[in-house]
């Protein structure tokens, strides 16, 4: 579960960086106020459990599938370090010079549009469904931590957790604007991606090369 | 004001700050410091310090731990020892510990752990893998020997 | 001769804060002389022949330093030429004790049990959450200095925390060792091969410190100590005898050779305190509330760009106007104030206007740090000059 707060704390802020001004425009798209504004962000946070948590279905039963003898651990020892090297060049390429990303999801938003759902909370729900259901490098490594943990109960408490760790960005999100650090955040975020690759990197090369003693 | 700091730092502020961490109580992580002795069991030639078991975590124990023991001196102990332990004093062994006290200082000892309780991890013919154990190294005069467990109790 | 005074002098009057005579320049000196010697005064009078001799010298280099930023007004050369002895001196006097008391530069399982692993400063960030949330320290060391560890936890805090107080990010450029290696490099070319950097990879730091601080947190273990020093090369490490302890030494081996030798030999700026070393963004927060900056007068400013050239750190933001303003990264090396033909970048005390004589706050700084210079650094220079010197002869 350390990887799966570590994948969430480290790559949440990316998930802040591409797919925050989006939430913010979202929640600011009409004129509310700050308690309704704060109940469409927990309805939007709860949709984007409901995503994670089917994510964490598909995972099991990838899991279950794949990973259950020698050949199905090396299948994933080099679906880590080919995902470590996407990790890298996700993090390197994506923040030096692209200031229109958006969230992967966003191709999906025409389906919370207002012109199809009218009502703001169910829409802000289908959106945090959206979001979660996203397919970018920090997620397919959540499904792979998650696929390994080999029970239902493990890959949800794998996604729960990681969610609970891109989260964590959520909370001063509302204040981050107003000290107008908001890019510089966003850059820093950008930049955790690096060492994450490095880990998974390393966690693939390790599964393969095998040995973890002390002394060897 | 800065000046007058810096000429003070090193004659009178220096032991100041120090006292003051001295006094947050302050401790090394267990996972190195050992933890603290438990109890001490004689055995005429030798003694076996038993520390209390260490289960590192964030907040509060982790599920999976290791106890630390020490053999002292290590002058006194034969090339082979072999120990029956009562881990945590409730009259029944809970493992058997033995390994090899080489003469030479080049040749690494190994450690043998023959659990005799659940929560006991087994070790066999084990050089140190890891500070949470097995581990077994030569320090000074002792023998410091760590064996990986679970909660005492647990099964 | 005459020709090349005549240029020095000239040079001089053009500097902010330059002291106009020799007699006032020595004046300045001779405190730090003596406080000099109060400092390595147990090598000056207690020690051996080698001792006394490195004591001596080293007193002399002190003194020489410091009478040669009073007298011409520079501050960034002769703080380079101190800095950079600082840096090839500090790993010669640690290898050779390492060397002396275990044969090798391998960090010993026996010494982590024995709580004598030696602290070091770049560990301090990640102590700070595991110290709040459960009140221990993560290391292999101890928490007060003892006969077989001095270089304790508690120690080192004390003696960072004043650097601090006194410094800010000044510490960066007149305390730590790693930087001096550093420097050296960057000094070894006249132009840089490759100038066009991208500002924003001087945020990286920021993220280093998240995930060393999230990294030691969760593993249990001081993370950036284990997997991203790459100051070990030139100190102690855990021996070669897993894949793990591999992967961990070709890490830090790669980011030495990388971010501290080659890339700053090629840049000129000192890449790995900039671009990677997590201890970097808490010093720039200490700047906050350092009393003395660097700052420039944007009346005097005449946005010739030469101060963004020469800062090493990357620290000089481009205002309105293409007026240039020192920023919160900034060390303190005072290359920009060095370096600026209107003497608009200039040593300031917070707070006041810059109609105030220049020269006041720069001496102020430079006693400040001077004394913290002479007591840490000195202390590490003598030592190892001593040892050099005593196998030599």
């Amino acid at each position: 579960m350390e990887t799966a707060l570590f994948l969430g704390l480290t790559s949440g802020g990316a998930c802040l960086a591409t797919c925050g001004p989006l939430v913010a425009a979202f929640l600011t798209a009409e004129q509310i106020t700050l308690k309704r504004s704060a109940a469409l962000l927990t309805v939007f946070l709860s949709g984007r459990l409901l995503g994670y948590s089917g994510w964490a279905v598909v995972s099991w039963l990838l899991g279950q599938a794949i990973f259950q003898n020698a050949a199905g651990m090396t299948i994933f020892a080099g679906a880590d370090l080919v995902l470590g090297g996407w990790l890298i060049y996700y993090g390197i390429s994506r923040p030096l010079g692209h200031s229109h990303e958006t969230c992967p999801a966003s191709i999906l938003k025409p389906l919370a549009s207002p012109a199809i759902i009218h009502h703001a909370f169910f829409r802000s729900g289908i959106w945090g469904i959206l979001s979660g259901l996203q397919v970018c490098p920090p997620f397919l490594a959540a499904v792979t931590g998650a696929a390994r943990t080999g029970s239902l109960g493990g890959s949800l408490l794998f996604f729960l957790v990681f969610y609970l760790g891109t989260g964590l960005w959520f909370i001063p999100f509302p204040f981050i604007g107003t000290l107008g650090r908001f890019r510089q955040v966003a850059q820093v975020a950008r930049f955790l991606i690096l060492p994450l690759g490095g880990y998974f990197i390393y966690s693939g090369f390790i599964s393969i090369a095998g040995g973890n003693s002390f002394y060897g | 004001m800065t000046i007058l700091f810096a000429l003070a730092l090193p004659i009178k502020l220096f032991p100041v700050f120090l006292s003051v961490i001295g006094a947050l109580d302050l401790k090394i992580a267990p996972q190195f410091s050992g933890g603290e002795v438990a109890f001490v069991i004689a055995r005429g030639s030798h003694q076996i310090k038993v520390y209390h078991p260490v289960y590192p975590a964030l907040f509060g124990q982790g599920s999976k731990g290791f106890v630390q023991l020490v053999w002292e001196p290590r002058s006194a102990l034969p090339s082979q020892v072999q120990d029956s332990i009562d881990l945590n004093r409730d009259g029944t062994v809970d493992c058997e510990i033995s390994f090899s006290n080489p003469a030479s200082e080049e040749a690494a000892p190994v450690l043998t752990v023959d659990p005799k309780s659940p929560w006991v991890f087994p070790a066999h013919n084990s050089p140190t893998i890891s500070l949470e154990g097995p581990l077994i190294e030569r320090v000074r005069d002792t023998m410091f020997v760590r064996i990986p467990i679970r909660k005492m109790g647990s099964s | 001769m005459a020709e090349m005074l005549a240029t020095t002098n000239n040079r001089i009057q053009s500097l902010p804060g330059a002291p106009k005579n020799w007699w006032v320049s020595l004046l300045w000196t001779l405190p730090m002389v003596i406080w000099s010697m109060m400092v390595l005064s147990g090598g000056l009078f207690r020690g051996s022949l080698v001792e006394r001799v490195a004591a001596i010298a080293t007193v002399a280099f002190l003194a020489g330093v410091f009478l040669w930023m009073m007298r011409s007004g520079e501050t960034y050369r002769p703080r380079s030429i101190f800095f950079v002895a600082l840096g090839f001196l500090f790993p010669v006097g640690f290898i050779w004790e390492l060397i002396a008391q275990r044969g090798t530069m391998s960090i010993s399982l026996e010494q982590m049990l024995l709580g004598n692993t030696p602290f070091c400063h770049l560990a301090l960030p990640m102590m700070a959450l595991p110290a709040l949330l459960s009140k221990t320290i993560i290391f292999p060391g101890s928490i007060l200095p003892k006969p077989d560890n001095p270089h304790a936890f508690g120690a080192m805090l004390a003696l960072w925390v004043g650097a601090t107080l006194i410094l800010g990010r000044g510490w960066c450029s007149w305390g730590c060792f790693f930087g001096g290696i550093e420097e050296g490099f960057a000094s070894l070319r006249r132009k840089p091969l490759w100038a066009k950097i991208d500002r924003r990879w001087t945020l990286f730091p920021w993220a280093v410190l998240t995930v060393v601080v999230v990294g030691t947190a969760i593993s249990l273990a001081p993370f950036y100590c284990e997997w991203l020093c790459p100051f070990k090369t030139v100190t102690e490490f855990p021996a070669v005898t897993s894949l793990r302890t591999a992967v961990q030494f070709g890490i830090f081996t790669t980011l030495f050779a990388g971010i501290v030798v080659v890339l700053p030999l090629l840049t000129k700026k000192r890449t790995q305190c900039s671009f990677f070393c997590p201890l970097g963004p808490v010093q720039a927060l200490a700047n906050k509330i350092n009393i003395f900056e660097l700052k420039t007068d944007p009346d005097r400013c005449v946005s010739c760009g030469l101060c963004e050239k020469a800062c090493p750190f990357m620290a000089i933001d481009r205002k309105e106007g293409g007026v240039r303003q020192v920023n919160m990264y900034c060390s303190r090396c005072a290359a920009c104030a060095d370096v600026c033909p209107k003497g608009a970048v200039r040593f300031r005390i917070k707070g006041t206007p810059f109609t105030v004589n220049s020269s006041v706050p720069r001496m102020m700084f430079l006693s400040a740090t001077w004394i913290f210079a002479t007591m840490f650094g000195g202390s590490i220079i003598a030592n190892s000059l001593a040892k050099i010197l005593g196998h030599l002869f």
